[in-house]
């Protein structure tokens, strides 16, 4: 069966976009976290990186201005130095001749200084000597007034503003005055196309330079000579106003991004020659000077790409460790849930998973379990079922077979009867009627005891009571029986009290009394009570046939008779133990029985003691037997089935009463409407024509006629579910055939309750056949 | 894939291109114009030149032609000389000499000239100043006026029985006239008197150093010009005929035997001449450059004339003289 739903239940596709979502979730997850970190690292030692360079870059450039700018101080220094050896020198007290020769030694040694002038302390021009002109000696040419000189003279040491000559070759005028007291001035012209040696020396990176202005911006050196002989202005670039704006003692500023003289974007940092007045730049283009951030930059960015990939991948890798043993998870428990429960999840992750795995694992085992239990109790059931199938079947055909004995005797009889003429004769015919009737009637009280207690309705009624009135009552019923077949009957009496249901109990008795009786051809049958702690044992002994140890359990079964060797089928159906066995387990006696093959058998049924209480016993319920309640009633009877409604009408009549008959509710309704008063009784079948039921027509007549009318119905239908509607609703419900007997109790009883309580007749009581069952011969 | 293409093809055209655009500016061969007033080999320094043209990356043949005229001293053939080149239509042409640049002048005002060796160009009228010289003329000035001065000094100085000093000068020539008249005015100051000599060839120069020898006490001042400097040999050769002391502007004449020289390193000039050719090449205007004068003079002396003419090398010259030519 499970392999059918297997096969019917079509497996539900997962959707597509749910399939490997989980993968890439995962993929997406690391692929993130690690691009986040990779991004923030990345991006935070670039920014660091990006501004410690500039930092460092600024200072290197600003380092190489002031070394610049101390370099070309140093060469003035020296011009000024290779003076100061002529001015020391006592050349005032030299020869023309002797002035002249160590003037030009000096011009020899300081190739920068074109034209040399010795001034005396008075101003006048001793000597000059010049490159390009002739020189002068001793012209005593008036000085005094030059700026040069008068500064000289008063501060020791003049620089002179950068002037250019032939407007192209900038000059600047050094005056050194002697230390010596009226030691006299020295005086050079100097040429500053020599700075441009200093200043193309200086290395600044691959393509950067280093270049002089004078204090108005002019610009005296540079590695370009042409730019320094065209005179060009540099006091409109940014940077240079700027360092102008500065105080001359300030050097080594911050480098700063300008543009250069070719508008090209540099990274400048100046420093001021002290004591000139003079600026050296220096300017590295931005290209270079942030090429190793570019490429720091670009390093990062690799690395970042780099690490991107890398995360890439091990993030696939990894997602995939992750997903498979959930996939195979999924899976699995994909197709035990569609009812492949011998599939087992192959995990082996040794973590969670795996654990996981292995519960899914044993929950199939069991659910493979379960579905081979219920199977397997799904066949016992049916086996059972089959079974009792079975039983019923027999059951019909025993009853069938049983009910055609007395009614073929019963067909014989009024044959007979029919014929006979002799009284006596008659009599005796009609007895034995009576006689297969009671056996077909008991045969159908057996019937419906058992459907009724397989039903449950029965609801014993428990009281208390002295166990010798029921072992008289059973003695009383059976003394003839046992006479009549020579056995010896003896009753052991009992003083004991015991609670229980006097019916039922009695019943019980009466059946295994009965058995005993049946089953034993010499001998005797002894019924006595022995106490046991809290139980009082009532057992019946006989020394019969017995039973075997084999068929001990059997018996109690329905329809189950001793198979006997000699083939000896015993009369009754066998239903008497069953009933026992019922009766029993409903009041909770527990039943024993010990017995072996030809030594004869005990039935015990124990039952509950009790102290025997001070006061009289109350007398058990028994039959009574009243002034006859029924006389002068109208009764109504309804029945679809004119037979039965005539046999009612004779009966009724027989007994006194006024009898209406009818079908339906309708036509009863219609018949009683000739009389004047209320019906007594409503008796009706419980299967009426045009599907109405009993109770209908029972609730209709009292709708019309009077609600408190007593009524029971009469019902040839002992299914357990017409029982239990009976006892549900209230009615008493008689079964047929119903014994007249039975029929003149109820309805005695019934009027005698309306007469005493005018009360409801809903009176709820088991419909138990208040008489006994009565002993077949 | 098909991006993959694109970008490789984008990379591969922006690496290519600038080596395009160069290959274009280097397929093409570039014509320099030599006009010299001398020969090509010599005395001056040409070579140094084309050297350090070679060491800026031109290469005679591979990617400049050079195309020479040499006048070798007569300075009448300046003028067809500077047409034929003209008419090549070089990028740029190389002149040595006031005459040569006068003769260019004449015939081109478009094509970038670059001089070396030309006396006071601002004076002569080539450039309007050192600074700017405006127009397609630029190059290396080596004297001005002044020297004519110093050369008097020293003249003076290495042979001070001198009292008569003999100028050689090209006349036509304005530089000359001014280094000749600064020469004149500072003679007296040194107790000299001078004598000027227009010359125009070897012949003139002969006659006009045999009309002067003929007095005693005489000393020669040939003032730098195409026509001296070509013939710098001969009179050399007739100063120490006719021991005459004789001042120089070139060192070469002193290595050839004359008495001294003081004057400019010609060497340095063509070389940076060569630079300046170099820029010109490179797209630079000439009237950008400014026109360079020279820093840096030296003071040759000849010993073996000097013991020739029986002098001795005071000790103001030695004390500044730069080489001494054993």
């Amino acid at each position: 069966m499970i392999d059918a739903k297997t096969a019917a239940a079509p497996e539900t596709p997962s959707r597509p976009q749910a399939r490997g979502r989980l993968f890439l979730k995962y993929v997406a997850l690391v692929v993130s976290v690690v691009c986040i970190a990779l991004l923030a690292n990345g991006l935070f030692s670039i920014w660091f990186s990006y501004r410690d360079q500039k930092a460092s870059l600024v200072g290197i450039q600003g380092e190489k201005a002031a070394l610049a700018a101390v370099q070309i101080g140093q060469f003035v220094k020296d011009i000024e130095g290779q003076l100061g050896w002529m001015t020391q020198s006592p050349w005032l007290a030299l020869t023309p001749e002797e002035r002249r020769i160590d003037a030009l030694r000096l011009l020899r040694q300081v190739p920068a200084i074109t034209e040399l002038a010795l001034v005396d302390e008075t101003g006048r021009e001793q000597l000059r000597v010049s490159r390009t002109a002739m020189d002068a000696i001793g012209s005593r040419r008036d000085l005094s007034n030059e700026p040069a000189v008068v500064e000289a003279i008063a501060r020791r040491v003049y620089y002179g503003p950068v002037y250019f000559r032939r407007g192209s070759e900038p000059y600047f005028t050094l005056a050194l005055a002697s230390g010596r007291r009226n030691g006299g001035v020295a005086v050079a012209e100097v040429n500053l196309i020599y700075v441009w040696d200093v200043v193309s020396q200086i290395k600044v990176g691959d393509k950067g330079k280093a270049y002089v202005l004078d204090a108005t911006g002019r610009l005296i050196a540079h590695p370009d000579i042409s730019l320094v002989l065209r005179n060009t202005d540099f006091s409109h670039l940014a940077q240079v106003r700027l360092a102008r704006g500065e105080r001359e003692d300030m050097s080594a500023e911050q480098a700063k991004v300008m543009r250069d003289v070719e508008g090209r974007d540099v990274l400048t940092a100046h420093a001021a020659v002290s004591a000139l007045g003079w600026l050296v730049f220096v300017e590295l283009p931005i290209n270079e000077a942030y090429a190793p951030v570019y490429s720091s930059l670009l390093a990062t960015g690799l690395v970042l790409l780099g690490g991107l990939a890398l995360s890439v991948l091990a993030s696939l890798m990894l997602a995939r460790k992750m997903v498979t043993p959930i996939r195979a998870l999924q899976k699995g428990a994909a197709r035990i849930g569609s009812g492949a429960l011998d599939h087992r999840i192959d995990i082996r992750t040794s973590d969670e998973l795996e654990a996981l795995g292995d519960q899914f694992n044993r929950m199939a085992s069991q659910l493979q379990e379960s579905y081979a239990t219920l199977e397997h109790k799904v066949e016992e059931r049916t086996h059972q079922l089959q079974l009792a199938n079975l039983a019923k079947s027999r059951f019909l055909a025993a009853a069938s077979h049983d009910l055609r004995q007395p009614l073929h005797a019963l067909n014989l009889f009024v044959t007979q009867l029919r014929n006979e003429t002799d009284q006596a004769e008659k009599g005796r015919v009609i007895a034995r009627i009576d006689a297969a009737v009671a056996a077909m009637n008991e045969l159908f009280n057996a019937l419906l005891d058992i459907s009724k207690l397989d039903a449950g309705v029965l609801a014993p009624s428990i009281s208390e009571f002295p166990v010798d009135h029921m072992l008289r009552r059973i003695e009383t019923t059976f003394t003839a029986a046992a006479r009549e077949k020579r056995l010896r009957l003896r009753i052991i009496s009992s003083r004991a009290w015991i609670r229980s249901d006097f019916i039922l109990l009695e019943r019980v008795m009466l059946n295994l009394v009965s058995n005993a009786v049946r089953y034993t051809d010499r001998g005797g049958v002894t019924i006595g009570c022995r106490r046991r702690g809290k139980e009082l044992r009532i057992e019946v002994w006989d020394s019969g046939i017995g039973i075997p140890q084999d068929q001990q359990r059997n018996i109690f079964g329905e329809f189950y008779q001793l198979a006997i060797a000699d083939g000896d089928r015993r009369s009754g159906l066998g239903l008497g133990l069953a009933i026992v066995d019922r009766l029993c387990r409903l009041l909770d006696h527990p039943v024993a029985l010990s017995s072996s093959p030809e030594r004869g058998s005990c039935f015990s049924v124990s039952v509950p003691l009790i102290a025997a209480p001070r006061q009289t016993a109350e007398r058990p319920p028994t039959a009574k037997t009243a002034a006859d309640p029924a006389t002068g009633r109208l009764v109504v009877v309804i029945d679809d089935d004119a037979l039965v409604l005539d046999g009612m009408r004779g009966l009724l009549k027989s007994w006194g009463c006024d009898v209406v008959t009818a079908a339906s509710d309708d036509a009863a309704i219609a018949a009683l409407a000739t009389y004047n008063q209320p019906p007594d009784l409503i008796i009706s079948d419980y299967r009426l024509t045009s599907g109405k039921t009993g109770f209908d027509a029972i609730a209709r007549l009292r709708s019309v006629l009077g609600a408190s009318i007593p009524a029971f119905l009469i019902s040839g239908d002992t299914a357990p579910e017409r029982l239990r509607e009976a006892s549900a609703s209230g009615y008493h419900l008689l079964h047929k055939p119903v014994l007249p007997m039975t029929l003149r109790a109820l309805i005695h009883q019934l009027m005698k309750e309306r007469a005493d309580l005018r009360g409801s007749p809903m009176a709820l009581q088991p419909a138990a056949n208040p008489s006994p069952a009565i002993p077949l011969q | 894939m098909r991006r993959r293409d694109v970008v490789k093809m984008l990379c591969s055209a922006a690496l290519t291109a600038p080596l395009v655009g160069r290959a274009r500016s280097a397929d093409r061969v570039r014509r320099v114009g030599m006009l010299l007033g001398t020969t090509a080999s010599g005395p001056e320094p040409v070579g140094a030149f084309v050297q350090r043209l070679q060491e800026l990356g031109w290469s005679d043949g591979r990617n400049i032609q050079i195309d020479h005229r040499a006048i070798a001293g007569d300075i009448g053939r300046f003028r067809t000389a500077a047409s034929e080149l003209v008419h090549l239509a070089p990028d740029v042409i190389f002149v040595q000499s006031n005459p040569g640049l006068a003769a260019l002048r004449q015939v081109t005002n478009t094509i970038p000239v670059v001089f070396v060796q030309v006396a006071d160009p601002v004076g002569s009228g080539f450039v309007e100043s050192l600074a700017r010289p405006g127009g397609n003329v630029t190059g290396f000035a080596n004297f001005e006026g002044s020297m004519g001065g110093k050369w008097v000094e020293a003249l003076k100085e290495i042979a001070p029985a001198t009292t008569r000093a003999l100028i050689l000068l090209h006349p036509e020539t304005v530089a000359n006239v001014g280094m000749a008249r600064a020469a004149e005015s500072a003679a007296p100051a040194v107790g000299l008197t001078t004598t000027m000599a227009g010359v125009h060839n070897a012949g003139e120069i002969e006659r006009a150093i045999a009309t002067f020898a003929s007095e005693p006490n005489g000393g020669l001042i040939a003032i730098p010009h195409t026509v001296t400097v070509v013939n710098h040999g001969l009179i050399a050769k007739l100063a120490a005929q006719h021991r005459l002391p004789a001042v120089y502007a070139f060192r070469y004449i002193t290595q050839a035997g004359g008495l001294m020289s003081y004057g400019v390193d010609a060497d340095d000039l063509y070389r940076r001449a060569a630079a300046y050719v170099d820029r010109i090449l490179n797209g630079a205007k000439p009237g950008d450059l400014p026109v360079q004068a020279p820093i840096k003079f030296e003071l040759v002396i000849n010993l073996k004339t000097v013991k020739t003419l029986e002098l001795t090398i005071p000790r103001s010259l030695l004390a500044r003289a730069d080489e001494v030519i054993e």
